[in-house]
C-alpha cells in the first residue's frame, strides 16, 4: 500500500488533542515507544488506527511505524481543537444510506453531508480507481472534515436575515428623518463656494489643491486600483489567513503606520496651506516661474518626491520589527486606508469657501 | 394527515403545523421538510435556486459576527435595496433637463412615499460605499486575500470601482447645484489625465459642458448599463467564494 501507487495521493489525517477520555490516551507510540498522554497531540494511522504522536509522525517521514502507511497531517485552522458538532463523533466509518431514507441518526450525518456536497469540494476527497480502502479512507476524511462546519441553515442564514432585517430597518428610519438634500436648480452661469465633489471623491479632490490634476485625479488613483490588485500576487504565504493582522506583530505594525500616516498627511497638508510649497520653491529658483516648468518641477516632481518619501519612511519606521512581506503590505495599505480617510474627511468638514482649511465648528456658510 | 384523509375529529393545532411545515403542498414547493433536522437542513439549502449561492455547510470558525461583520452579505443586502428604490424612483424620473429637476420635486411632495423611497436610495447608496470599504477592509486585515483566493480580491477591487462609479453617475440626476458643480468638479478631474484628457472628458459629458447628453448618457449607465456589469462581477464574486474554498476561517 505505497502512495506512489497508481497517482494515489497520501491521505490527510488530522491531528486529535489528547484528553483522559480518548481511546488512545496511555497507548505507546511505536515511534518513540512512550506512552501518549493527556494533553498531547495525536495522530491516528489511516489504515490500522495506531496512535502516534503527532510530532513522531512528521519527524519520522509522514508514515504510519507498523505498516508504512503514508499520511500527510491536515494542517488546518480550527480543525482539530474545535469540538464535534451536531452530535457527531470523531471519524466514525459508516455506511452512506440511500438519500431517500428517514431523518438521519446522529451517526450518519457527517458522512451523508460530506458524500453530497463536501466530497465534491474537497480534491483530496476523491474516490481513488479501484481502491476500496482508499475510498473508505477518502470517505472518513471528508468524514472529518464535517466535524467543524456547522449547517447554513440557520446558522449563517440566521445572522444574515437578521442583518438584512436590521439594515432596512436603520436605513428606513434614517430616510424617514433625515432627508436627502436637493438645492436650487442647476445653473450653469453660477458656481457655487466652495464646489464639491461626493464626499468620497473628496481625497481627490483634495489632492488636487497640492499637485498636477493629471497626477492627482487619474495617476494616483489608477496607482492604487493596480495596487491594490496587485497585494495577493505579492503576498503569497498562506498559512496566516484568517487571523487578524496575522497576529501581535502585524497589529503593531497596524498602528505604527496608523500614527505615522496620520501625523504625515496631516504635516503635509498644513505645511502647503500655510507655507505654500509652491511659492516658496519658485522663489528660491526663479526660473520656476514659468509655468509650464512649474508644472513640471512644483506640481509633479516635487510631491512625487515628497509621497515617495514617505511612503520609504514608513518603511524605515517598521524595519526594527524585521518585517514579513504580510507585515509590509500591512503597513501600506493601512496608509492608504487612513490616507484616503482623512483626506476624504479634511475634504468634507474642513475646506470651506475656495478651499481654505476651517475648523468644523467655524465654517463660513457655503456661498451658493 | 398529509394522506388527505382527515379523521372525525377536527385536526389538533400541531396537527395543522406540522402539516403546514411538512405536508404535501410544503413539499411541493420546496421539496424537502421543514429543515428542522441537519438532513434536510443541508437539502434545503442545496436545492433552493437562492440558496444555493451558498455552500450547504460553513465552517464554524468563518461566520462569526466578529470575524466578517457581514460586511459582505449588508453590501449585497444595500445593492438589492437599492435597486428596487431605484425602480420605484425610475417611474417617476425623466432624465430631461427640462423636467428631471421637477421630477424630484414632485417625488419628494407629491408622489406617496416618494420622498421615503428617494431618501432610502440616497443613504443607501453611501451606505453601499461605506460598507464595501470596510468589507474590503476586513478581507485585507484577516489576510483572506491570501491566495487561493487572490482573483477574487481582483474581483473585489473592481466591485468597488462599479460602486463608485454607480454612486457618482447618480449623483448628477437630481439636476441641482450641489449635483450639477459636484459632477463638474469630478469630469474635469477626469478631464486632466495625461495626453488624453480631453478625449476623456468628451467622453465623460458626451459634450463640451454638461447638458442633455450628459444626463442621459450618466441616467443610462446608472439604471441599465453599471448594474449589469456590477451583477455580473458579483456572481462571479459569490462563486469564487465557493469555489476558492469558502470562507476563510480564522486559526
Amino acid at each position: 500500500m505505497s502512495g506512489s501507487e497508481a497517482g494515489v495521493k497520501p491521505a490527510l489525517i488530522s491531528v486529535r488533542p489528547t484528553t483522559a477520555e480518548s481511546k488512545w490516551a496511555g497507548k505507546e507510540c511505536p515511534h518513540c515507544k512512550k506512552d501518549i498522554s493527556a494533553g498531547e497531540n495525536a495522530v491516528l494511522c489511516p489504515k490500522c488506527y495506531t496512535p502516534h504522536h503527532k510530532d513522531c509522525w512528521t519527524t519520522h517521514g509522514n508514515v504510519c511505524a507498523l505498516d508504512q502507511t503514508p499520511a500527510n497531517i491536515m494542517e488546518r485552522a480550527g480543525r482539530a481543537a474545535a469540538p464535534a458538532v451536531d452530535g457527531a463523533p470523531v471519524g466514525t466509518p459508516a455506511p452512506v444510506k440511500p438519500a431517500a431514507e428517514a431523518p438521519a441518526p446522529p451517526k450518519a450525518a457527517p458522512v451523508k453531508a460530506a458524500a453530497v456536497p463536501v466530497a465534491a469540494a474537497v480534491p483530496a476527497a476523491k474516490p481513488a480507481a479501484g481502491g476500496g480502502a482508499s475510498s473508505a479512507r477518502a470517505m472518513r476524511s471528508a468524514a472529518r472534515r464535517a466535524q467543524a462546519q456547522l449547517t447554513t441553515w440557520p446558522h449563517l442564514l440566521m445572522p444574515e436575515f437578521l442583518s438584512a432585517v436590521l439594515l432596512m430597518i436603520g436605513l428606513t428610519v434614517m430616510a424617514w428623518f433625515v432627508n436627502a438634500p436637493l438645492e436650487e436648480h442647476s445653473n450653469p452661469n453660477h458656481t457655487p463656494n466652495p464646489s464639491k465633489a461626493p464626499w468620497y471623491f473628496l481625497n481627490l479632490q483634495e489632492l488636487l489643491l497640492h499637485m498636477h490634476p493629471g497626477l492627482a485625479g487619474v495617476v494616483i488613483p489608477t496607482i492604487i486600483i493596480v495596487l491594490l490588485m496587485a497585494i495577493p500576487y505579492v503576498d503569497i504565504t498562506s498559512d496566516d489567513t484568517g487571523v487578524w493582522f496575522s497576529g501581535a506583530q502585524g497589529k503593531k505594525v497596524f498602528w505604527i503606520s496608523t500614527v505615522y500616516t496620520f501625523l504625515w498627511a496631516w504635516a503635509l497638508i498644513l505645511a502647503d496651506e500655510f507655507v505654500g510649497v509652491r511659492a516658496v520653491i519658485e522663489n528660491a529658483i526663479p526660473v520656476l516661474k514659468i509655468s509650464w516648468l512649474s508644472e513640471i518641477v512644483t506640481q509633479t516632481m516635487v510631491p512625487t518626491a515628497i509621497m515617495w518619501a514617505v511612503a520609504v519612511g514608513l518603511y524605515i519606521s517598521i524595519a526594527h520589527l524585521k518585517p514579513t512581506v504580510r507585515d509590509v503590505m500591512i503597513a501600506y495599505f493601512t496608509a492608504f486606508v487612513i490616507a484616503w480617510i482623512l483626506l476624504a474627511l479634511v475634504g468634507s468638514a474642513f475646506r470651506g469657501p475656495a478651499m481654505v482649511l476651517y475648523w468644523p465648528w467655524n465654517m463660513p456658510p457655503r456661498i451658493a | 394527515m398529509a394522506s388527505g384523509t382527515l379523521g372525525q375529529r377536527p385536526p389538533t393545532g400541531a396537527q395543522v403545523w406540522d402539516w403546514l411545515r411538512n405536508g404535501r403542498v410544503f413539499k411541493s414547493i420546496f421539496r424537502y421538510s421543514y429543515p428542522s433536522d441537519r438532513r434536510n437542513r443541508i437539502m434545503t439549502v442545496a436545492k433552493n435556486v437562492f440558496l444555493h449561492l451558498h455552500p450547504s455547510q460553513v465552517p464554524r470558525g468563518g461566520i462569526r459576527v466578529t470575524y466578517t461583520w457581514c460586511l459582505g452579505g449588508l453590501s449585497f443586502m444595500t445593492f438589492l435595496m437599492l435597486t428596487v428604490t431605484g425602480v420605484l424612483l425610475m417611474f417617476y424620473y425623466v432624465p430631461s433637463v427640462t423636467r428631471a429637476y421637477q421630477d424630484i420635486q414632485d417625488l419628494e411632495t407629491v408622489v406617496t412615499f416618494g420622498m421615503l423611497m428617494r431618501n432610502i436610495h440616497r443613504w443607501g447608496a453611501h451606505m453601499m460605499v461605506i460598507t464595501v470599504f470596510l468589507h474590503m477592509c476586513r478581507v485585507f486585515y484577516t489576510g483572506s486575500y491570501k491566495p487561493p483566493r487572490e482573483f477574487n480580491w481582483v474581483v473585489g477591487v473592481i466591485l468597488l470601482v462599479l460602486t463608485l462609479l454607480l454612486s457618482f453617475t447618480g449623483y448628477l440626476l437630481p439636476w441641482d447645484q450641489l449635483s450639477f458643480w459636484a459632477v463638474t468638479v469630478g469630469t474635469t478631474i477626469g478631464g486632466a489625465a495625461p495626453i488624453i484628457g480631453k478625449q476623456i472628458n468628451f467622453l465623460l459629458l458626451g459634450d463640451f459642458e454638461i447638458g442633455q447628453n450628459t444626463l442621459i448618457r450618466w441616467y443610462t449607465l446608472h439604471v441599465i448599463a453599471l448594474p449589469l456589469i456590477l451583477s455580473l462581477f458579483l456572481s462571479v464574486h459569490f462563486w469564487r467564494v465557493r469555489q476558492d474554498g469558502g470562507i476563510s476561517q480564522p486559526m
